[in-house]
């Protein structure tokens, strides 16, 4: 207390000698000890006493606090919380309360205080501070970082949790609701990762599972199907990664949908697919048109001259070689060429007319639904002439019932987009073979040469359309056309399946 | 194609060439036949035979 003595000897001098030789010691402690008054209403804590330590703490010398209220150090939004609990009028038996303390200097740092009291002398408190700024930074830091984390994992586009060894989930983030299709990640967690994944990928998963358990390594499951609470399979890539949650050994699972990837893979192929059998079925075509010219010339020339039963027939079977020809030509027709506006209502109305006739025949009625009486659109007419026939004649033989309907309807589904749907009443198309469709040489007809809708699919594309083809057997099949009305360059995410 | 289509009419003598022409042209058959047919009396330097004609 040498110190003291020689500032303000007065400061310590009614201590007795015991107490001075353990308050000598104690300028040797970073904690600051201290000794308050307290008032009779409550409020003072006025220093009576403070060790060397304060220094340090705050950078005050003791003999400068004393007199002084500790409330004046507190920062003000310490500060009635600490008096509130210092004033409750029930004995101090060591509360430790944290509060921001102002230094010297101005600036503030955390401190933890823990208070005690006397019985006796209850208008005094005892006090231990000691800088924990470091730890609360620390803690904050901690926090602010979990927040991070958490943040990051409760948005993260992919689905992450934890799951025990057998696959029952402790928890999961929000991507769960997109995945397995719940309204809340909650109702997940509990659940097992088999009550998801589809049935022919339990003895994989289960294997993958006690691989991991050996090996302690990180593994990747390639081609998960999920079965989705509302019946849709989601395709995922998961990885497991063993981990230690709450000190149990578990594993933290990280899920990425790949279903839209593997969809726009497969439309990727079927659109390489189609322009290198386009190419080829072009190039092969391209052959065979000339000597198909000279046989069919001299076949008719051969009908001239003499009288023979077979040479119609020869001659008609020669007609259908030249129609695929020239439909193996338009395949390779690499894009839309020559455009003008037309009336795509004059050119349906047209191509109905055409095929009329035909349906007449079959006691079948077209009925059209325009909403407009006037369309012009930018594309080739001729082409979509094509694909409009193509479409129609599909549905008038898929209809051997008679007295039923053809429904043609144009839309609006953007200011710049139309629809142009073709219902037919027929036999429909099995679903099976409904995902082939448009695959060159696949037909459902019996004398298809599966070209047809390949055609169309290929015009569709390249005026950066869409064709849908949506079927219920015995119920008839619906046809989707989408159209732009402009046909800008800019227009690129289509472009990308050319 | 021109090789490939005087391989396909190289069998034909220059007279039947010369009459399937005329004979193509009253039946108005396809132009793509009479263009073939033409082509190949060109490549026997034939032309004067059909001008005469025509």
């Amino acid at each position: 207390m040498t110190i003291h003595k020689d500032s303000k000897p007065e400061y310590s001098g009614y201590l007795d000698k015991e107490a001075e030789n353990f308050l000598a010691l104690s300028k040797y402690f970073s904690d600051m000890l201290s000794k308050h008054k307290l008032s009779d209403d409550g409020y003072n804590g006025e220093f009576v006493y403070a060790s060397a330590a304060s220094k340090n703490l705050f950078g005050w010398e003791p003999y400068e606090l004393h007199g002084k209220t500790i409330f004046y150090f507190i920062h003000p939004n310490d500060r009635i919380y600490i008096e509130d609990c210092l004033t409750m009028n029930r004995l101090l038996k060591g509360e430790k309360l944290s509060y921001r303390l102002r230094c010297k200097e101005g600036d503030y740092i955390w401190v933890e205080s823990t208070f005690y009291q006397d019985e006796k002398k209850r208008n005094e408190f005892f006090c231990i501070t000691r800088n924990i700024s470091k730890l609360k930074l620390a803690e904050e830091e901690i926090q602010d970082s979990e927040k991070k984390y958490r943040l990051l994992v409760e948005h993260s586009q992919d689905t992450i949790g934890i799951m025990t060894f057998d696959g029952h989930w402790i928890y999961i983030n929000n991507g769960a609701k997109r995945l397995f299709g719940v309204t809340r990640p909650g109702e997940v967690i509990g659940k097992s990762l088999f009550d998801y994944a589809h049935k022919d990928d339990h003895e994989r998963l289960t294997e993958t599972l006690s691989i991991i358990k050996e090996t302690n390594e990180p593994i990747e499951v390639r081609d998960l199907s999920i079965l989705r609470t509302d019946r849709e399979t989601r395709q995922v890539e998961v990885k497991f990664i063993p981990t230690n949650y709450k000190s149990s050994h578990t594993l933290q699972v990280v899920m990425r949908d790949i279903t839209k990837r593997k969809k726009a893979d497969e439309l990727l192929q079927q659109a390489e697919k189609l322009t290198v059998v386009g190419q080829l079925a072009a190039g092969i075509a391209h052959e065979i048109r000339n000597p198909l010219t000279a046989i069919k010339g001299f076949t008719q020339l051969l009908e001239s001259s003499t009288e023979n039963r077979y040479i119609r027939v020869i001659l008609q079977e020669l007609d259908n070689i030249e129609n695929i020809v020239s439909d193996l030509l338009v395949l390779a027709k690499p894009q839309v060429t020559q455009t003008e506006k037309t009336d795509i209502i004059y050119l349906l109305n047209r191509t109905i007319t055409l095929l009329n006739a035909q349906a007449i025949m079959k006691n079948i009625e077209i009925v059209t639904d325009y909403e407009v009486e006037f369309l012009e659109i930018e594309c080739e007419p001729d082409q979509l002439k094509q694909v409009f026939i193509n479409i129609i004649k599909n549905a008038l033989e898929a209809m051997e019932n008679k007295g039923k309907k053809i429904y043609i309807k144009q839309r609006f589904i953007r200011e710049d987009r139309i629809l142009i749907r073709i219902i037919d009443e027929g036999v429909g198309i099995p679903q099976e073979r409904l995902e082939k469709i448009g695959e060159p040489f696949y037909s459902t007809k019996e004398k298809g040469t599966g070209l047809g809708l390949m055609i169309c699919q290929k015009i569709i594309q390249s005026h950066r359309g869409t064709m849908k083809i949506k079927s219920v057997l015995q119920k008839g099949t619906t046809v989707d056309i989408t159209l732009p009305t402009i046909l800008s360059a800019e227009d690129e995410n289509i472009k990308e399946f050319e | 194609m021109s090789a490939c289509s005087a391989n396909r009419m190289e069998k034909l003598s220059d007279d039947l060439l010369i009459e399937s022409y005329f004979k193509a042209k009253e039946l108005e058959l396809s132009k793509e036949f009479i263009d073939l047919i033409e082509e190949e009396i060109h490549r026997r330097s034939l032309d004067g035979m059909v001008n005469q004609y025509n």
